[in-house]
């Protein structure tokens, strides 16, 4: 029915999960980074959370302004029940077809 | 903010240009939280902010993808797409198109490489010029209000007489209300420069303190005259000018505060002025400061209108008051110049015939690359009308065509204006000597602002009509046809372009025929001396050591014993000049028994002349005798003049022994004999009327020599220069040259158009007969059926024949009517250019309309030999 997701969209709200409630963007980025040695660019992010929440996957809520951030607020991401249905829709489906080639892939 | 390191101010403007609301306050919020960690983890701040700038970059890179995917996922979601979805959309398409043009030129180099050099040449020719005319007419002084600049003079009430006003005459002006800003007076002299390399004569400004600060042009090193630099009792001091500093200062800033010998004076070096400060008329080498009182004579006059005043008004106040107060002869009064007049009339008009010219080429490339748009959208018209039968809109079509064509232009404009830069180069090396404005040019901020508009407007030029036409095809014909194209569409367009292109090719290879054949003709004038083999040295007394009459005679009379010593020289006159640049008499003749009231005054050639003068340059004795040795030193109230005066004024008697006297001079002399006709005043001069006096008892300051030699005079000058070191080291030279050189300087402007019209006939025929072959390409292309057709029901090769020669007559035929009519309206433009040549010139139309039927037939030649060897089996089987 909607739109399978795509790679950073599952990696966005596979880090909200070890978060928790109210992640902020740095705090996904960071964990991103720490886990795959790679971090997509905060711009990047946030577009992509956009169209997350537009479908209904996360919500979200601005947090207040600090001086570290320059008197700018944060936005703060939880995950919706959506988000982690269609999270496991898609894992579901990358299992399905990725089992019987471990032997090939490696398991990493 | 203080001490703290900040965040890059120029990425934060990156990320609001790029995000806006929310978004943009997390993201940089984000930013600023990374830096601030950054910075308290220990991190340099340039380490932070290197990051920062990485970050912020990657961000609004990637934002750009997911912009169009939001895009597709409100539509997806029916949701009415935002104003900003529908603009990226359509940046996307457009990227789309320009990517997809790129690709599409990219896979017919043959076609984008003629365009783009096509264009590239007539670009560049165009931008060169427009550089090369916008300094000399446009713009000529690179100062702030350099178009409300005058030069103020007081002319002759008939008009042909311009002298430089006398101090008196300044202060009336200046009295004037509401005309001039300022009117500011500058002298020019010649002082020898010493101890720096040869002895030379510079050309020095001696101006008043406040006129560089009212030009409004610092020094580039240094400081300007202030205004106890004008004192009398002043140190002399002196600003260099950019050259005179590089060529014989080495172009070391150090000089400042150093000394200059100047003749007998030392002048402190205060500053150096850049290259592009200088006075209109004249180039100056250096700058001194004027001290004490402006000189009452021989000063220009450089005034600022008022804002407002224009050149009308400001005659108008001229006219109301009286001058020249101190000229004995005539009524003057003050007449302004702006500074691109002081180029003179013919230098304008020359730039601005080449100005017309590169039009012309710019014309036919721009004919030449829409042809060849033409029959490439044509070769494409299978493909286009798929698209269009797919969904594409007519106006999309457009877009894709007008953006292949932007593409082209844009390339053809870029390397255009590389070319330009070697055209400024090249302009500058066969420039007139009038024309030094031009050396040093600079392609600068104007010159591509014109490039960009002169690229714009020929890729609409070329790239409208095809891509209107190619978006208007018809879909079901196209397709039906099958791709080859309706036959004769077009023909008739391109045959007509075709026709333009040669027109304006006969319009400039007219021109320059005509320049050709005045250059010629100039070099066949009859001097009325003989100028093979003769030397020029023009020299000039200065500095206290000949201060005295006696000194300088000493002087001039051991270096003419010592040069007619020398290996090589048969005869040395001289005089107060050579011809073609003689010595000047001006006021009205006046014989003694003749009729009691002078005419107007007028300026002849002659001035004094030593008695081996007339013998030396091989002037004729017609009657009477030459000047002696005699005259010379009694001062004899005697006089030569030349037969075309004799005639006018004696009305066919005998002049010798009556007695003359030209209006400024008090007593009569008397006409001793009388001499040939000499072209004096340049060779396009009126036939000569000269008068000559003799050498004056006090020999005079300036003089030039002039030395007949038995041997090539080129090879001559150095000796004869060495001749003058030897009896003294310090004396500059101010000329020596063949006067073979100076008569080729002469005719220099006419060389200059001729030279620069040429080569841009020959690109502009070349480019008119590609043009040609292009179109007879396309008709053998197009009719290669019809032909193969009539072959195999057997028509001969010789019917095959007639119908393309139908076909290039009427063009050729079409193209030699507009030529010719063009020519005969453009006729007056190129007139005062010309020299015992009429603009109509039967020789140089008939030339000039053989190379382009020549031209023409060249161009027919492969497209015919491929359509009779058009196999007609083979033919209709290709089909």
């Amino acid at each position: 029915m909607t739109r399978p997701l795509g790679e950073l969209e599952q990696t966005l709200l596979y880090a909200l999960m070890h978060l928790g409630p109210d992640a902020s963007g740095v705090a996904v980025r960071d964990l991103i980074e720490g886990r795959t040695g790679r971090a997509p660019a905060p711009g990047a992010i946030y577009t992509a959370f956009d169209r997350l929440e537009q479908r209904g996957l996360v919500r979200s809520a601005l947090g207040d302004p600090t001086p570290e951030r320059g008197g700018k607020r944060r936005r703060l991401y939880t995950t919706t029940a959506a988000g982690v249905a269609a999270l496991r829709r898609s894992r579901a489906t990358l299992s399905a077809m990725a089992a019987g080639l471990d032997a090939r892939l490696g398991r990493s | 903010m203080s001490g703290r390191p900040a965040p890059p101010r120029l990425a934060r403007v990156l990320l609001h240009l790029r995000f806006r609301g929310e978004t943009r306050e997390v993201v940089e919020g984000d930013l600023h939280e990374y830096f601030a960690r950054d910075l308290a983890a220990g991190r340099s701040a340039s380490a932070a902010r290197r990051r920062y700038w990485s970050m912020a970059l990657a961000s609004v890179a990637s934002a750009r993808v997911p912009a169009r995917w939001r895009g597709r996922a409100a539509a997806d979601a029916g949701t009415e797409p935002s104003v900003r979805g529908a603009l990226a959309s359509l940046a996307g398409t457009f990227g789309h198109d320009v990517r997809l043009g790129v690709r599409r030129l990219g896979a017919n180099p043959g076609f984008t490489l003629t365009a783009i050099l096509t264009l590239a040449l007539a670009i560049g020719a165009t931008v060169a010029l427009f550089t090369a005319l916008r300094r000399v007419v446009l713009a000529p002084l690179p100062f702030a209000d350099g178009d409300r600049l005058v030069l103020l003079w007081r002319a002759s009430a008939n008009g042909r007489f311009m002298l430089t006003p006398s101090a008196g005459d300044v202060e009336r002006w200046r009295r004037l209300d509401g005309v001039f800003e300022w009117i500011e007076t500058y002298a020019t002299e010649s002082p020898v420069l010493l101890g720096h390399g040869e002895p030379v004569a510079l050309s020095a400004g001696v101006l008043p303190a406040p006129l560089i600060a009212r030009l409004g042009e610092p020094p580039r090193l240094g400081r300007p005259f202030g205004p106890a630099d004008a004192l009398p009792e002043a140190e002399p001091i002196a600003l260099l000018g950019q050259s005179l500093w590089h060529d014989r200062f080495a172009g070391d800033p150090a000089v400042i505060g150093r000394p200059i010998r100047l003749g007998d004076a030392f002048h402190r070096i205060v500053g150096v002025m850049p290259a592009s400060f200088r006075l209109p008329g004249v180039d100056h080498d250096l700058w001194l400061p004027r001290r004490g009182d402006p000189p009452d004579r021989g000063a220009s006059a450089l005034a600022l209108l008022r804002e407002g005043v224009d050149l009308d008004t400001a005659r108008a106040a001229l006219r109301q008051v009286p001058v020249g107060e101190d000229v004995s002869v005539g009524a003057w009064f003050g007449q302004l110049m702006t500074p691109g007049d002081m180029f003179g009339l013919t230098t304008r008009r020359t730039l601005e015939l080449l100005s017309g010219a590169v039009g012309l080429l710019l014309l036919i490339a721009c004919v030449n690359v829409a042809g060849l748009m033409l029959s490439r959208h044509r070769r494409r018209q299978r493909e286009l009308a798929l698209r269009l039968s797919l969904g594409a809109s007519r106006v999309r079509l457009f877009r894709l065509l007008m953006i292949e064509s932007a593409l082209v232009a844009a390339a053809g404009g870029l390397a255009g204006f590389g070319a330009a830069r070697l055209g400024l180069q090249a302009i500058a090396a066969v420039r007139p000597a009038s024309l030094t404005a031009i050396d040093g040019l600079r392609l600068d901020g104007p010159a591509l602002a014109f490039a960009m508009l002169v690229t714009a407007a020929a890729g609409l030029l070329f790239g409208v009509v095809p891509a209107v036409r190619a978006s208007r095809w018809n879909v079901a014909r196209e397709l039906a046809a099958g791709g080859r194209g309706a036959t004769g569409d077009g023909l008739a367009s391109r045959g007509a372009l075709g026709a333009v292109q040669l027109a304006m090719a006969l319009v400039l290879l007219a021109g320059t025929l005509l320049l050709t054949r005045s250059v010629a003709r100039l070099g066949a004038v009859d001097p009325g001396f003989e100028p093979d083999g003769l030397v020029s040295l023009q020299l000039s007394l200065d500095g206290a050591r000949y201060d005295e009459p006696e000194a300088r005679r000493q002087f001039v009379e051991q270096l003419d014993r010592a040069m007619r010593e020398m290996r090589g020289v048969v005869g040395v006159g001289r005089g107060s000049g050579l011809p073609p640049e003689m010595g000047i008499v001006f006021g009205a003749p006046e014989l003694e028994a003749g009729p009691a009231a002078p005419g107007d005054a007028e300026l002849f050639g002659g001035g004094w002349a030593s008695p081996g003068y007339f013998a030396t340059l091989g002037v004729p004795v017609v009657e009477g005798r030459a000047f002696t040795d005699d005259d010379a030193r009694s001062g004899a109230a005697v006089t030569v003049i030349s037969q075309g005066l004799a005639r006018r004024l004696g009305g066919g008697r005998t002049l010798v022994g009556e007695r003359l006297r030209m209006s400024d001079s008090a007593d009569f002399a008397t006409i001793v004999g009388v001499v040939g006709d000499v072209r004096a005043n340049g060779l396009r001069g009126e036939e000569g009327e000269q008068v000559y006096r003799p050498l004056p008892a006090t020999t005079p300051r300036a003089m030039t020599f002039a030395v007949r030699t038995s041997t090539e005079p080129a090879a001559m000058v150095d000796a004869l220069e060495a001749r003058v070191w030897t009896i003294d080291p310090d004396l500059p030279i101010t000329s020596a040259r063949p006067v073979r050189d100076v008569m080729w300087t002469q005719a220099a402007s006419t060389r200059f158009a001729m030279t620069l019209l040429g080569a841009f006939a020959v690109v502009g025929l070349g480019l008119a007969a590609v043009g040609v072959f292009g179109t007879l390409t396309l008709v053998v292309t197009q009719r290669r059926r019809e032909v193969a057709v009539r072959l195999s029901l057997g028509a001969t090769p010789g019917r095959v024949v007639g119908m393309v020669a139908r076909y290039v007559a009427a063009i050729v035929a079409g193209g030699l009517a507009l030529g010719f009519g063009a020519a005969w309206l453009l006729s007056p433009y190129i007139e005062s250019l010309l020299f015992d040549v009429p603009p109509l010139d039967a020789v140089s139309l008939a030339l000039a309309l053989s190379a382009v039927i020549a031209a023409a037939l060249l161009a027919t030649v492969a497209p015919l030999r491929r359509m009779l060897g058009v196999e007609p089996a083979e033919a209709l089987r290709a089909d």
